[in-house]
């Protein structure tokens, strides 16, 4: 049995689940177009068009990535804590996969069902604005999941936190606001900031979209960069998620919420 | 007979100011196809113990053997052992029991082809198939048989049970301990289980450990408890022609007065030796008491557990309508006398 028979069950739960959350999951998309909807008119209103123009696609692909990533994250932090409080994540522990595994089968369900969602948001940003980004779906689909597998880094960091720690709603609040300058960072003059997640990502699906750069026609180097971003946040994420399960375990609170 | 299950030294000290020692020195074994009852008041280390062994909980110091493997090897411990844990309703809530079987089979790393099998097998075992809700729309005894089956769609040989009828009414409670049992002797399982109530622990285990402040106290069958304070007690139910007969009585053989009602006097003794009831029959009868009911008082196991842990005896009701609560199962005879 691989870990392939475990992705499609985890996806046909997830799939489930989230249909049995229906509701929430309307509400949940319907919110976060509305935000873009309101980001979008405020800024035509206090933006001349010209200037609006210049912006509008960083708007459009940093709130799409920004979106991105909130999904992926949250989806670790809610997992964790939903499992802690109904006993789950004891139970999720007990297999032979080793937890931090099936977490990483879970977030990759996860990010394949936002993921489809989160392609149905740039349609209706792009709708809503009324501007339509030339996106070649290659490209465009290896920069967004290059760009938010550092993410996942992250959302370990976080999950280990929940596990140790339960209550870390404000730590995912503070994370999610800075996401933000994460993504705005100048990482063109100062390639040095490169040591942080997400800019370069942004940066190279925002020349995608307005020069119309083909997944071949960036320089490897940045290729380079994007992938030792998202090893390097990936591995510093699992030490902390193993130190903070650890600590958990030490104190019995694996089955606590 | 192999050991499935070897505990040796466990010891647990949860770091803190001041850390809390939760057991000490526990040791014990589990041979295949036992069903073992950790017995014990709240907080005593019932469940620290069995989820140090599930390395749920990292143990400070002492060694875990399943099934001969250290229980370090997490992917070996798991394929042999699942478990249901306090709050027995570890299960997905959105989704149905069948949905749930699915999940917890991959969790597993069971086979598509076999998990089939083995959930349409539980499914219909644990009476399930007609249930097709979301787990969160059953009632509590029906949430706690999809937990259970959930854990067994594992298709480990060894069960861990943390309170199995914790929570579960009257029926619910019975139905459950007679799927347990019918788990170990029909379907071969070995189980860990844990509770702090008797009635389940006396009808399931074949072995009882009774732990009490984090240490193993005592570990017999149920039957070698209850004999361990099986002294020459009697329960006698004696018709009176004068409650002064008591004073006498309580002089003689240091009677313990039950209950008193119209005359009638139900009454505990403890004697020396057999032949001693032939001279309280025949003391009896010079005081002109009539003797209605004599029968051996065998403690059981709730009487033997309360004499271990807190040294007295569980309060006493009446024994013409119940023993502890409940009809008694012990060895009665009951004779009328002339």
């Amino acid at each position: 049995m691989s870990l392939v028979y475990l992705f499609i069950a985890v996806l046909k739960k997830q799939l489930r689940i989230m249909r049995s959350y229906g509701f929430n999951t309307v509400v949940q998309i319907f919110t976060l177009v509305l935000f873009f909807a309101f980001l979008y008119f405020g800024s035509r209103w206090v933006a001349t068009p010209q200037r609006l123009g210049e912006t509008l696609e960083a708007l459009i692909l940093g709130y799409w990535i920004w979106v991105g990533l909130i999904l992926s994250l949250s989806q670790f932090t809610w997992n964790i804590t939903t499992y802690a409080q109904q006993g789950l994540l004891e139970q999720l522990f007990m297999t032979p996969w080793r937890l931090h595994r099936v977490l990483a089968v879970e977030a990759a369900a996860s990010f394949v069902t936002d993921t489809v969602l989160n392609l149905l948001m740039l349609l209706a940003f792009m709708a809503i604005s009324g501007h339509w980004l030339a996106l070649e779906p290659l490209t465009t689909l290896t920069l967004y999941i290059l760009t938010l597998l550092p993410g996942f880094g992250l959302g370990y960091m976080l999950a280990g936190l929940a596990m140790r720690y339960k209550n870390i709603q404000s730590v995912f609040t503070i994370v999610q606001f800075l996401i933000v300058p994460l993504q705005m960072l100048p990482v063109d003059r100062y390639p040095g900031l490169n040591v942080f997640p997400f800019a370069l990502g942004v940066r190279m699906l925002l020349q995608h979209a307005q020069e119309g750069t083909r997944l071949w026609e960036f320089p490897p180097h940045l290729w380079a960069i994007l992938l030792a971003q998202a090893v390097l946040y990936l591995m510093l994420g699992l030490m902390v998620y193993h130190r903070l399960e650890t600590a958990a375990r030490e104190r019995g609170l694996l089955g606590h919420y | 007979m192999t050991f499935v299950l070897e505990v040796e030294g466990l010891h647990k000290v949860y770091p803190g100011r001041p850390p809390v020692e939760a057991v000490k020195d526990v040791s014990f074994a589990v041979r295949e196809g036992e069903i073992v009852a950790l017995l014990g008041p709240n907080g005593a280390g019932k469940t620290t113990t069995v989820k140090s062994i599930l390395n749920l909980i990292r143990p400070t110091a002492g060694r875990v053997r399943v099934y001969g493997r250290d229980h370090k090897d997490l992917p070996h411990l798991y394929r042999h052992v699942a478990a249901v844990l306090e709050g027995n309703r570890n299960i997905y809530w959105r989704l149905t029991p069948r949905q749930n079987l699915e999940i917890f089979a991959a969790y597993a790393g069971v086979p598509p082809r076999e998990a089939r099998r083995i959930i349409d097998r539980w499914m219909a075992f644990f009476g399930l198939e007609d249930l097709n809700r979301e787990a969160r729309q059953l009632s509590r005894g029906q949430q706690q048989k999809v937990a259970l089956a959930a854990a067994l769609a594992r298709h480990t040989p060894l069960l861990v049970l943390d309170e199995p009828t914790l929570g579960l009414d009257v029926e619910a409670k019975r139905e459950m301990v007679a799927l347990i049992r019918q788990l170990a002797q029909e379907e071969g399982k070995t189980i860990l289980l844990t509770s702090h109530q008797m009635d389940v622990v006396e009808a399931l285990a074949h072995r009882v450990i009774i732990i009490q402040n984090g240490r193993i106290v005592t570990q017999d069958t149920p039957e070698g408890l209850r004999r361990l304070f099986d002294v020459r007690g009697y329960r006698l139910t004696v018709r009176l022609p004068d409650p002064k007969v008591l004073d006498a009585l309580a002089a003689r053989w240091q009677a313990k007065v039950e209950a008193l009602v119209n005359g009638t006097a139900h009454i505990r003794v403890t004697l020396p030796d057999a032949a001693s009831l032939y001279r309280l029959l025949d003391d009896l009868r010079d005081l002109g008491a009539l003797l209605e009911s004599l029968e051996k008082d065998l403690p059981d196991l709730e009487e033997a557990y309360m004499r271990i842990i807190v040294g007295r005896r569980p309060p006493a009701t009446n024994p013409e309508t119940t023993h502890n609560g409940r009809p008694t199962t012990h060895d009665r005879r009951t004779t009328t006398d002339d």
